[in-house]
């Protein structure tokens, strides 16, 4: 299986590690924040 | 009589150098951009791209993308409050959010015919899991310390039968981390292989003959129907991970 | 003689998928009697069977991954 070859083990995890890392830190610091203000904005618009 | 050669169905799995420095530096490490590793970057790139669109420049009225956007946010933040039901479950949201976003457009990127799936390498499917196994341990031990282990032993269990339970308590404990990793990565993996073995062998009937390739048309309408399975599934696993993610948090979180 | 073995394992290996063709057909089954009994609950109790029709594929998953594991390798 190709899926195997121990030549290519750290390559592939490493990018998925700095790609999931990077997206941790970009959602958790900046976009899901905008989100969770906008709907808060909406709630305070209707309901307050 | 024609022998004819059917390829092997794991050549779209294969991972090949695009560019970089043939320069070994530890053992197997190299410095070099693979496919693998450009269909990351290009997840993280759609899945940003995604969300920057979604947020509509900071306007309060919705647009097309936001809707679905939305909608995903308020399915993981429903999926997050109802497993992991402990006050603190609220923390762990981007992460899940992350997990489910990159494995989902992973497994969409992979059903676009002559791309290439991340989610069917095993290598990376269980880095994660393993990761998350032992992440899920070091918080069990940071909420409870020394009492975690009572995890292992049911409540009520006599004291004669404790060790066996430990013994298999401990088992399906790992078990369940390395399960969470291949059951993402053989499905995948299994449903890209199913979709191209059939597809050659539909091509090999159609090219026959007219008639057959009249014929072939049949199993064609098969295949459409398993490539929107595949779809389906595509999106299956990718909830089954975020809502077991979930659970571990939540088992570990609350000791049972 | 080791290719024919090959085949034969890979074959045999097959059979597993027999338990995971019970298990979802159990799921399915058992989806249909709840929701019959009580329509209300219907969206709820897809959502328990999409989970378990996932859990039950994957141990089919496992017996297909060994062979071709032991066809391909």
């Amino acid at each position: 299986m190709p899926q195997l070859v121990p030549f290519y083990f750290i390559n592939q995890v490493t990018f998925g590690f700095a790609t999931l890392l990077i997206m941790l830190y970009l959602f958790s610091k900046y976009i899901l924040p905008k989100f969770l203000e906008l709907f808060l904005v909406r709630l305070f618009i209707t309901k307050l | 009589m024609t022998y004819t050669y059917i390829q092997s169905p794991l050549e779209q799995f294969e991972i090949n150098s695009l560019m970089g420095i043939n320069a070994p530096l530890f053992g197997y490490a190299e410095l070099s951009l693979t496919n693998i590793g450009l269909y990351f970057i290009l997840a993280f790139l759609v899945i940003v791209g995604f969300n920057v669109i979604a947020s509509n420049n900071n306007k309060i009225i919705a647009n097309k993308y936001s809707i679905t956007q939305e909608s995903l946010y308020t399915t993981i933040l429903n999926m997050v409050e109802t497993q992991i039901a402990s006050p603190k479950g609220q923390y762990y949201f981007p992460f899940i959010y992350c997990l489910f976003m990159l494995v989902l457009v992973g497994n969409f990127i992979g059903m676009v015919p002559y791309s290439f799936a991340i989610t069917s390498h095993l290598i990376f499917t269980l880095a994660v899991s393993m990761t998350i196994l032992i992440a899920v341990t070091i918080i069990g031990f940071s909420e409870h310390g020394l009492k975690f282990f009572s995890y292992f032993v049911p409540a009520g269990t006599p004291l004669a039968l404790v060790p066996l339970l430990v013994l298999i308590e401990l088992i399906s404990y790992i078990a369940k981390g390395l399960s969470l990793g291949i059951r993402l990565g053989a499905n995948i993996m299994a449903g890209h292989m199913l979709t191209k073995i059939i597809g050659g062998f539909i091509y090999q009937i159609m090219a026959a003959s007219p008639l057959m390739f009249v014929i072939g048309i049949i199993p064609l309408v098969l295949l459409v129907g398993i490539t929107g399975l595949e779809l389906a599934i595509a999106f299956i696993q990718a909830y089954v991970f975020a809502i077991l993610t979930c659970s571990y948090i939540k088992d570990s979180l609350d000791l049972h | 003689m080791l290719q024919a073995a090959k085949y034969i394992g890979a074959g045999l290996a097959t059979i597993g998928l027999a338990g995971a063709g019970v298990g979802i057909g159990l799921v399915f089954s058992s989806l249909m009697s709840a929701t019959s009994r009580n329509p209300a609950l219907r969206p709820q109790l897809f959502q328990y069977a999409i989970l378990g029709f996932a859990l039950s594929e994957a141990t089919g998953l496992f017996a297909l991954m060994i062979a071709f594991l032991i066809l391909y390798s």
